[in-house]
């Protein structure tokens, strides 16, 4: 005998809903989860050193950082706040339970902050909700200022666009208002920064904005309505 | 290399639906993908038959191609786009939702009841009596 079951349904609504439970929970305690991706070397780091020096002077913030070996930018990050290396072995982006496994690692606490910085690269882990409050892209500029429309997933399912290495736009060909626009043609919502971390050059609008979010998500009135689940375009 | 991932996640959801139906085995899965779903077909094809491997009989897939359309927030006409220029065609707001086009759909599982899991009652049948 054969039968035929309509189903219809998303393949990664299950993991979504998990991701909507772990981002409801830190909700909860005040935690704003934030998601960085970019490709491999575009700043993450760099700019999670000067936001965590910048916002722990008032904040408690903690970070969880993924990448294929090495513990290396978990010890960069570690003078500036608790720090969880995440080793992925070869996989090519984080997913939720390696997030809520290095989170049970982090010292506790009540935590105003997590970052997530995700494997350097712009493809696999756009499609993985982590439970992420906000996901943001970090853009180099001596990557072209061409990238968004060639990773469309990436920039639809993020809410904030930060440029970086800005220092460097007097050597290559990099026009910001092309890339904002390309960005915003596939995201009209992008917020955008433009940062040069290692100088801390536009680390404090970036961090400001960071903490409104936080702000709007604690006091959701007076805010424009967060998306439940952060990364459904 | 997601792929796997998300291919993983898809036999997840086939097992759930199967859960019902312990005698089922699966023959084949409807697949529909869009160009926002971030998925590479080919690559989706293989991991699929690398996982599936790992079950008896081998489910096949069936993988179909989704339009991205995008309803608009301005004038509600739905329209398709293409990825990098998410748009309305109709009065060209870039406030849009996307309706179909980014999301990995399992539409429909077709499942074989094998001769041999009746038997598995017939056995009861044929137990000695005392
Ligand atoms: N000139 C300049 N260089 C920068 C800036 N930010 C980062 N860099 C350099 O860019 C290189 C890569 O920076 P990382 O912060 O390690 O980049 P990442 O995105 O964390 O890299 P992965 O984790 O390996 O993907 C380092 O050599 C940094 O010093 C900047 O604002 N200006
Ligand atoms: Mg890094
Ligand atoms: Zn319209």
């Amino acid at each position: 005998m054969r039968e035929t079951i309509t189903v219809n349904q998303d393949v990664l609504a299950a993991r979504r809903a998990a991701a909507d439970r772990f981002r409801t929970r830190m909700g909860d305690c005040g935690t704003l989860v934030v998601q960085l991706l970019s490709s491999p070397g575009a700043g993450k780091t760099t700019l999670l050193e000067a936001t965590a020096q910048r916002l722990s002077q008032r904040w408690k913030v903690a970070i969880l950082v993924g990448d294929l070996a090495t513990d290396r930018d978990a010890q960069r990050l570690a003078p500036y706040a608790p720090t969880v290396q995440i080793t992925t072995g070869g996989t090519c982006h984080l997913e939720l339970p390696l997030i809520e496994n290095a989170y049970a690692q982090l010292p506790p606490d009540r935590y105003d902050f997590l970052f997530v910085e995700d494997v350097g690269n712009l493809v696999c882990p756009a499609s993985h909700d982590v439970g992420q409050h906000l996901r943001v892209i970090v853009q180099s500029v001596t990557e072209g200022d061409d990238k968004a429309g060639k990773y469309p997933k990436a920039f639809r399912t993020a809410q904030a666009l930060v440029i970086s290495k800005i220092d460097l736009l007097p050597h290559v060909p990099f026009m910001v208002d092309a890339a904002i626009e390309d960005a915003q043609a596939i995201q009209p919502h992008l917020e955008v920064f433009s940062v040069c971390a290692l100088d801390h050059k536009g680390i404090a609008p970036w961090c400001r904005y960071l903490e409104k979010q936080r702000e709007q998500m604690l006091h959701p009135v007076h805010a424009q309505p967060m998306t439940s689940a952060a990364s459904h375009s | 290399m997601h792929e796997f991932s998300l291919v993983e996640a898809l036999f997840e959801e086939v097992d759930r639906w199967t859960r019902d139906h312990p005698t089922a085995v699966v023959e084949s899965v409807r697949v529909r993908v869009g160009p926002l779903a971030n998925v590479e077909p080919t690559i989706f094809r293989l991991a699929f038959e690398q996982l599936a491997a790992l079950r008896t009989p081998t489910p096949r897939l069936e993988l179909e191609e989704e339009p991205l359309t995008v309803a608009c927030l301005n004038c509600g006409q739905v329209t398709e786009a293409v990825p990098q220029r998410l748009h309305c065609r109709q009065c060209g707001a870039t406030d849009v939702r996307v309706q179909t086009g980014d999301r990995i759909l399992l539409l429909s599982l077709t499942l074989l009841y094998p001769k041999s899991s009746f038997f598995v009652e017939d056995t009861r049948c044929e137990k000695p009596s005392p």
